[in-house]
């Protein structure tokens, strides 16, 4: 069959430039829309396979107190690691190595036993970078009896300020100080959701920071203690 | 060396008919193209005015001005700064500020003293000052 330029049907170059253009267009809207394309990988991959190639719950950092608080960098306050526990009395405000190296993005924290037994209450540091001077930005969960008669609450740090909660749950009348609490705290894209006891507690958004590591805090006169510390990376 | 070259048999009846320019296909693969070429261009754009440095160069920098005060309408000493760029104020002695160079589109303008801050929404427009007024700083509670 002799072909001439005047054939009917499409040249290469058409169908390359029609493919390139979708590709193209499809990177930019999951980048508009803020999905990475190794998370897109590892989800089609993982439906093919039948495997979790993403790697599933893996825990990217994790401390279980029983090797001193050689993970952490004290900010403020005395926190002290014994029985296989960190403690602290009164203010304090240190955050997790590991996380603040990986700076990740989206992630889940889990911080086990934690027990208040005295004070206005605790929090969970997320998003957080430290700056050279030594200040720091980021968000809090605040399990906070000491809040309006008791509530949750999701805060911004500017220059190691706080700034007013822009999420708050009221609970009064909440049993804050009789029980370890196990809590969890879900960082995906704006999207903030806090679980105590796997009971959904508090929900809030804010797209100030996009990533940075983790950390713990309490205030006024709190006593609290923390078994486990982790964090999984999706 | 000629065997290709057309004959003058072939145009014994005068010209041959003109090839139609484009065949109907190839209209529309030809439209499919500059459609998806028109979205991707768009889609860039929106890429670039989503970020950060992409959103100075599209929508430029304007400014911003006000005054702040404490609860109790005393002048705030504090420092004044834009969330995300690297533009920060002290407040003057009458509490007024203003900051240059911010970033046109809506940001956040975060008011600090020594233990907490405020933060207010605001939007810049390119090559204007957007007159914040007369706020109140409001302290966090401390214990």
């Amino acid at each position: 069959m002799k072909h001439t330029r005047f054939s009917k049907g499409q040249g290469l170059v058409e169908y390359a430039l029609l493919i390139a253009l979708i590709v193209i267009g499809t990177v930019l809207v999951l980048q508009l829309t803020g999905v990475r394309l190794s998370d897109v990988y590892c989800r089609a991959a993982s439906a093919f396979t039948g495997d979790d190639v993403c790697g599933g719950v893996e825990y990217a950092c994790e401390d279980n107190f029983n090797a001193g608080l050689d993970d952490w960098i004290k900010s403020q306050g005395t926190w002290s690691s014994r029985d296989e526990r960190v403690c602290v009395s009164g203010g304090g405000i240190m955050f997790n190595k590991c996380s603040t190296d990986l700076n990740p993005r989206d992630y889940t924290i889990y911080v086990s036993g934690a027990h208040l037994t005295k004070g206005n209450g605790y929090g969970v540091f997320f998003r957080t970078t430290l700056t050279n001077d030594g200040r720091f930005n980021g968000y809090t969960f605040q399990y906070d009896p000491g809040y309006g008669g008791g509530a949750f609450i999701l805060r911004k740090w500017v220059n190691g300020r706080e700034l007013p909660p822009f999420a708050v749950a009221p609970a009064k009348g909440y049993d804050w100080y009789s029980t370890p609490r196990n809590v969890k705290v879900v960082v995906q894209g704006s999207q903030f959701t806090v679980y105590v006891d796997d009971k959904l507690v508090l929900k809030g958004q804010d797209s100030s920071y996009t990533q940075g590591g983790t950390g713990l805090r309490s205030w006024d006169a709190s006593q609290v203690c923390v078994d486990n510390f982790q964090i999984s990376v999706p | 060396m000629f065997e290709k070259d057309p004959s003058l048999k072939e145009f014994q009846d005068g010209l041959p008919d003109l090839p139609p320019a484009v065949e109907p296909g190839k209209q529309r693969m030809h439209r499919w193209i500059a459609i998806l070429a028109v979205l991707v261009l768009f889609l860039g754009f929106l890429s670039i005015v989503n970020s950060q440095s992409g959103s100075q160069l599209v929508l430029g920098k304007g400014a911003v001005e006000g005054v702040v005060l404490t609860s109790s309408g005393e002048p705030f000493q504090g420092e004044v700064l834009v969330l995300g760029s690297d533009q920060s104020v002290r407040t003057n002695a009458d509490g007024s500020f203003r900051l240059e160079n911010v970033p046109a589109g809506e940001q956040s303008l975060i008011i600090l003293d020594e233990n907490g801050g405020n933060e207010i929404r605001v939007y810049i427009s390119r090559g204007e000052t957007y007159q914040l007024g007369v706020v109140r700083f409001v302290e966090t509670a401390m214990p």
